[in-house]
This record gives C-alpha cells, sequence and structure tokens, in this order.
C-alpha cells in the first residue's frame, strides 16, 4: 500500500513539474529544437567551416539569414508559421537563381518568446559569421532584449510583429515591419469618421501596449481638436484573463457611446463583443489587427457580423503578389497567412533587396542598403523611416457572412490623412 | 447605474457561489481544502463540450458531464486522499496532493482539448426583460434562476434528508457517526460525488452563461470561488452564496467607480475587511478547539 502510494505521489510530482515547465523545455538549447527539420537548417553554430565561408565571400558560398522566433512555449504557433512564411520568400530567390549568384539559407533559433533565452540566442547568432541578417522574435519586449546584442555588434535585424514604439530607437541597426501604435490609433480614428460614429468608448487591456494605444488616441484626437468629429466618451482598460465584461459593458451604455474600440486580443475581445451583443444589437465595433484571424470568427459567432478593423495585410487581397504568397503558404502550413506572417515574408526580401544592391552579403554592407529600400510588398509598400520604422498603410475589414472582407480605398496613410484633415 | 450594477454583480457572484458550494462541501466534511476544484469545474465544462461537439444536444451533455465529473471526484477520493486518511497523514499532505491532482487534470485537458478558447452552446435565449429599469438579458436570468434552485436543493439534501443527516453527523464527529453505524467512508465519497457534480453544474451554467470553454478557466474562478467560500463561512452552504455574491457586486461596483483594473484587487479588500472582523466568515462558527 505504502508502495502504491508513493508511487502515485511520484507521478504527481512529475507531473506538476511538468507542468512547471512545459514551455521552457528545450530552455539551454537555442540551436538546437530543428533538429527534425532538414539539414538545411542546422544550427548555425555547428557548421563546421564558418569562417572560410563568411559572409558575402566569394560567389558559389551560401548567404546565412537567421529566424529566430517561439517554436515552443505559449506562442510556438506564431514562431513556426513566421518561420514557413520566410522559407517561402527565400525559396522564390533561390528558383530564380539566388541573390548575386548565391543560393540562400535559413537557419532558425527558439527563443520560446522569453528575453532570457532571446538574449543568449542573439549572442549566438553575432558571434557566427556566416549570418548576414536577423528576422524575428515575436513580443517587443523579447526583440527588444535581443535588439541590444545586435545593434552593438552591427547586424541588421528586422521585426515583423514588435509593436513597441521603443524597438526601433534602440539604433541604426534594428528596423520593423510592422504597425507602430501610433499606426493602429490613427486608423481607429479614421475608421469611425469613415462610419460617421459621434461617440467612442475604448477598452483596452491594462498593458504597456493597451495603455500606449489609448494614449495615441488621445494625443491624437487633442492634436486635431475641433477638425475631428468624434469625442472620446470613455476609455477603460480590463485586467487580463478577465471573463466577465457585464459591469464594463453597463458602464459604455451609460456613457451612451455608439462605437467601442479595442486593441486586445481575441481571447478576450470576442466574450466582451458578444456579451455587449446581448443588451444593445447597434453598437459598431472596431478592432485592432489582433481580431484578424479565424479564431476570432468562431469564438464571436455571429456575433462577429459589422465588426470592423484595421490590418496592413489582407490574404484575401487581388494583388497577385499576395495570392502567390497566401497560395504557396497555404500549402505549406494548412491555413491562411497572418499579419505578421505577410510582415517576416517582406522583411526578408527587404534584406535580399540590400544584399543585391550592395552587391555583397557583408553585415555592413546590409546596413548601408536597408534605408533605401522600396518596394511593393504583400504588407503593401516597404520603405524605412529615419528611425527604421516602415510607415503602414492599412486596410480595412469588416465581417460579413462570418468572413473577412475587404472595403477598399477608405484607409488612408497617417500623413496623408492628416494633411486631408488639415493638421500639421 | 448603481442598481444596474448591483444586479451585474448578483449574476456574478451566483457564478462564484456555484463554485464555492463545492469547496464548502468537502471542507466541511473533512476539514480539507480541496484545490482541485477549479480544474474539476473545467474539467465538467470539457466533458459537456466534449457531447455538445458530438452533436448530442445540451441535455445530454448536461447529464454525461454530471456523471463523469462526479466519478473523476470520488476517484480522486479514493485513488489519493483515502489512503493518506488511512494513514493518519497529516493535512498539509493532503492539500499538496490536490493541487498536484489539479494540475494533472488541467493539463490533461490542455493535451486531449488544446489551450484555445472554444464555444460553448448558449444555454437560453428569449430576448432580454427589463426589470425595474434595468435591462437584464435572458441568459443572466436564466443562470441566476437555475443556480438558485440547484443551490435551494442542495442544502434540502444537506439539511433535511437523512443521507444530509449522516454528513452533518460525521462532520460533527466522524468517529462517533461510525459507531452509530453511519458508514462515513460511503458518506466521504458521496460527499465528493455531490461535490464533483456542483463543479459540473457550474462548469456548464458558466460555459453557457459565457458562451466559451478553456483548459485553465478554473483557476481564476477556483480562486474566487474559495474565496466567497471563506467569506460566507467556510462549510455554511448559505454562506457560500452570500459570499459569491459579496465579492460579485464588489467587483462589479469596483469595474464602475475605479475601472477595470481594480477588480480582482477591491474583491480581496472586501474579503479581509469582513475577515478582519469576522474571522471566521460571516455565517461561520468559531472554531474553539477543546483541548
Amino acid at each position: 500500500m505504502k508502495k502504491v502510494f508513493s508511487v502515485v505521489l511520484a507521478m504527481a510530482m512529475m507531473f506538476t513539474l511538468m507542468a512547471g515547465c512545459g514551455d521552457k523545455k528545450d530552455e539551454p538549447a537555442g540551436g538546437e529544437t530543428k533538429k527534425s527539420e532538414a539539414g538545411e537548417t542546422k544550427a548555425a553554430g555547428d557548421s563546421k567551416d564558418g569562417e572560410t565561408k563568411a559572409a558575402g565571400s566569394s560567389d558559389g558560398g551560401e548567404i546565412t539569414l537567421a529566424f529566430v522566433g517561439p517554436q515552443t512555449g505559449d506562442n510556438a504557433e506564431y514562431g513556426k508559421s513566421m518561420k514557413v512564411a520566410i522559407q517561402i520568400a527565400i525559396d522564390e530567390w533561390n528558383e530564380k537563381g539566388g541573390v548575386n549568384g548565391q543560393q540562400i539559407k535559413l537557419v532558425d533559433y527558439d527563443d520560446a518568446n522569453t528575453s532570457e533565452q532571446a538574449a543568449s540566442v542573439a549572442q549566438k547568432i553575432v558571434g557566427d559569421d556566416s549570418i548576414s541578417a536577423v528576422i524575428g522574435h515575436f513580443s517587443s519586449g523579447v526583440a527588444m532584449t535581443a535588439s541590444e546584442v545586435y545593434e552593438e555588434s552591427g547586424i541588421a535585424y528586422i521585426s515583423g510583429s514588435a509593436a513597441h514604439v521603443d524597438l526601433t530607437k534602440i539604433g541604426d541597426c534594428i528596423y520593423r515591419n510592422n504597425s507602430v501604435y501610433a499606426t493602429d490609433a490613427n486608423t481607429m480614428l479614421q475608421i469611425v469618421q469613415h462610419l460617421g460614429l459621434k461617440k467612442i468608448g475604448i477598452l483596452n487591456p491594462n498593458s504597456d501596449a493597451g495603455v500606449a494605444v489609448t494614449t495615441e488616441i488621445q494625443n491624437m484626437m487633442e492634436a486635431y481638436g475641433d477638425k475631428y468629429s468624434a469625442e472620446l466618451v470613455l476609455a477603460e482598460l480590463y485586467e487580463d484573463g478577465t471573463v466577465d465584461f457585464s459591469a464594463t459593458v453597463s458602464k459604455f451604455e451609460e456613457a451612451g457611446v455608439d462605437c467601442v474600440y479595442s486593441s486586445g486580443a481575441y481571447a478576450q475581445t470576442a466574450p466582451f463583443i458578444k456579451q455587449y451583443r446581448e443588451k444593445n444589437k447597434d453598437v459598431q465595433f472596431i478592432m485592432s489587427a489582433a481580431c484578424f484571424s479565424q479564431e476570432f470568427l468562431e469564438l464571436a459567432g455571429a456575433d462577429a457580423e459589422g465588426v470592423v478593423l484595421g490590418t496592413s495585410f489582407f490574404y484575401e487581397s487581388s494583388d497577385e503578389a499576395v495570392k502567390s504568397f497566401t497560395e504557396k503558404f497555404n500549402a505549406a502550413y494548412g491555413s491562411n497567412p497572418s499579419t505578421f506572417c505577410g510582415q517576416v515574408y517582406d522583411a526578408t526580401y527587404a534584406i535580399l533587396y540590400a544584399i543585391e544592391k550592395g552587391g555583397s552579403a557583408d553585415r555592413a554592407d546590409i546596413l548601408a542598403n536597408l534605408p533605401s529600400t522600396d518596394f511593393q510588398g504583400v504588407t503593401g509598400k516597404i520603405t524605412f523611416d529615419e528611425e527604421g520604422n516602415c510607415p503602414k498603410q492599412q486596410v480595412l475589414l469588416k465581417v460579413e457572412g462570418g468572413k473577412y472582407v475587404e472595403i477598399p480605398d477608405v484607409l488612408k496613410s497617417q500623413t496623408d490623412y492628416e494633411k486631408e484633415l488639415g493638421v500639421q | 447605474m448603481i442598481l444596474e450594477q448591483v444586479l451585474n454583480g448578483v449574476m456574478l457572484g451566483m457564478v462564484y457561489a456555484l463554485i464555492a458550494v463545492g469547496y464548502s462541501l468537502v471542507f466541511g466534511i473533512l476539514k480539507l481544502l480541496n484545490m482541485a476544484h477549479g480544474s474539476i469545474y473545467a474539467f465538467g465544462a470539457h466533458m459537456a463540450l466534449f457531447i455538445v461537439s458530438m452533436q448530442f444536444g445540451l441535455l445530454p451533455a448536461f447529464l454525461f458531464a454530471i456523471l463523469t465529473t462526479g466519478i473523476i471526484s470520488v476517484l480522486m477520493d479514493r485513488i489519493i486522499l483515502a489512503p493518506l486518511r488511512a494513514k493518519n497523514a497529516p493535512n498539509i499532505t493532503a492539500l499538496i496532493s490536490v493541487m498536484g491532482v489539479s494540475y494533472i487534470i488541467q493539463n490533461m485537458m490542455m493535451i486531449i482539448f488544446d489551450s484555445t478558447k472554444k464555444t460553448f452552446p448558449k444555454l437560453f435565449d428569449f430576448g432580454n426583460v427589463v426589470f425595474l429599469g434595468v435591462t437584464l438579458t435572458s441568459t443572466q436570468i436564466a443562470m441566476f434562476l437555475i443556480a438558485l434552485t440547484f443551490l435551494v436543493l442542495l442544502t434540502i439534501v444537506v439539511n433535511y434528508t437523512k443521507v444530509g443527516l449522516a454528513m452533518r453527523a460525521s462532520r460533527e464527529n466522524a468517529r462517533a457517526a461510525n459507531m452509530m453505524g453511519i458508514d462515513v467512508r460511503g458518506i466521504v465519497t458521496f460527499t465528493f460525488f455531490i461535490s464533483g457534480m456542483c463543479a459540473a453544474v457550474a462548469g456548464v451554467l458558466v460555459s453557457g452563461y459565457y458562451q466559451m470553454v478553456y483548459s485553465t478557466m478554473g483557476t481564476e474562478a477556483g480562486l474566487k470561488g474559495f474565496s466567497a467560500a471563506v467569506l460566507g463561512g467556510i462549510g455554511v452552504l448559505h454562506g457560500s452564496v452570500v459570499g459569491g455574491i459579496i465579492i460579485g457586486v464588489a467587483e462589479a461596483l469596483a469595474v464602475t467607480y475605479l475601472g477595470g483594473s481594480f477588480r480582482s484587487a477591491t474583491a480581496y479588500i472586501v474579503l479581509f475587511i469582513v475577515l478582519l472582523i469576522r474571522p471566521s466568515g460571516l455565517f461561520g462558527k468559531d472554531n474553539i478547539v477543546k483541548v
């Protein structure tokens, strides 16, 4: 009996242990996790003669790009799908003969979306001379930790998903192909005006991102003053993990809003929309790209009807490049690409164009040529401003019949919009 | 506005009360904090979701959830807790064991059902009702009535039936009850079954209320339910209901007047204040241990 009990208890303890570190299984081995992938994605650190084929050496050699993203843990889906998108871009270049006659190779690393792991992976990457440039890292905080390392050693890094304003301020090596909070805020103001709404309510998560978006909106509305037609009636925050929004809904109703904006994740906004719809069928919901996903449509169900949102990438766009990318992505991954996938795909192109232009995959040469990037990607026109951000112009999507439908020619870039409004 | 928010809080409080009674039942008899109750509650919701997803309808799903969740609760007692009691293990051993069970159940659900949020069908939909100038949704009203009926039934079982008498006797003095011919072991099993059933009822009702199910749904709800049980006086069934409602109303008012970020903090501050004034909870009997 004693034995049976101790075995059971030992099992229970093992399970709890596993529960505790389930998402950090591969912790020390940043570069080890992709053993299962083909040989081409072998850890860069393992490649025998890294020195002889130093970046941008003679032709015939390979150019190596690195991708870092969560391949384990809660955000593994994002990392895995972004890697597929980058690989598609590289394959396209390789098919037409590579860049400057050299084939391109992708090595990938797992940072589990934790700063600790990202820092050590970044060290590993900058220490490997064969790697020419870096793409990836999922969250802003993680990307910023790694960016310090990239900046210090002078290797170009492009993020396709981090939105924190301070990321690109770290230095000249840090680039971003993602909307910043200001873009999201401006998109929301444009949508409100387009729909002729008057009283705005905001419900954002009480997180760095949520508070930052709310502040951006408030600042912009203040700057626009009388030139802007709607007013902000109520700005609310919610705790992460909130399920019951009934009190918040009553508060919005009391304030008499005619639309509610949220930049929160779909797991929270979907129940909010459902609970709001039970009390009010007419209020307009405006969401961010965070709700541009199949899971949002499933979770919000019929109540998702009529929701509008802005995103810089739409997989059903009539654009030929987007069509081809979506097709290839579907074949490789089995689902439609997300905004982030589109953005890292374009980031890969930006780096390869820079290599082509400079005729060299040398780290310094890439950095010299990235600022003059200018091409039409799947996520719009790709250019970088002096800080390293790609000004994003978003497209307006509306949920109709359980699907996202594009409403063209509504959203403008922030500068165009402000010019039209007569500010600045 | 105030009235509407208080009513919102009462509805939310019923959710907490449903979870709180499960803690109270087990604590009443075994003086054990069943920290696995939150996970068992999530388990009940997932069992119902499983049957619903196989297109069998809500009622079979409800019954299946109650049965399987009751059984898993009994199994937990039989496999892990009963052997511990037989060896007179200290209470802390049982406590850490149920925490372990909690993780096992939660991780199993993550493995089998994955960790995304999944939709659950709405339980009732017959439009909105205006009550004292306040709009209440049908889901809120149905949730409130079903929960109330269930809690009344439970109180009747515990206070006015033979098996309830046996439960109360075992709570007062297990050894004496045993000598009087009460099958205490059977009563403990029965209590775990009822507590699992409560978890399943709560799980299904709450999932239908919010129309979603996810593997970690028991963590936050379990903690709030536990607080409600302590606030009302753990071991006292009607105390759990009152405790749940107080916490629910405190949260709703906190959201109204302080903002959404103060929600949980306010609930716990109210809990502290009540416990400072009445350390054994609102309806709890003072625990005097005679030496």
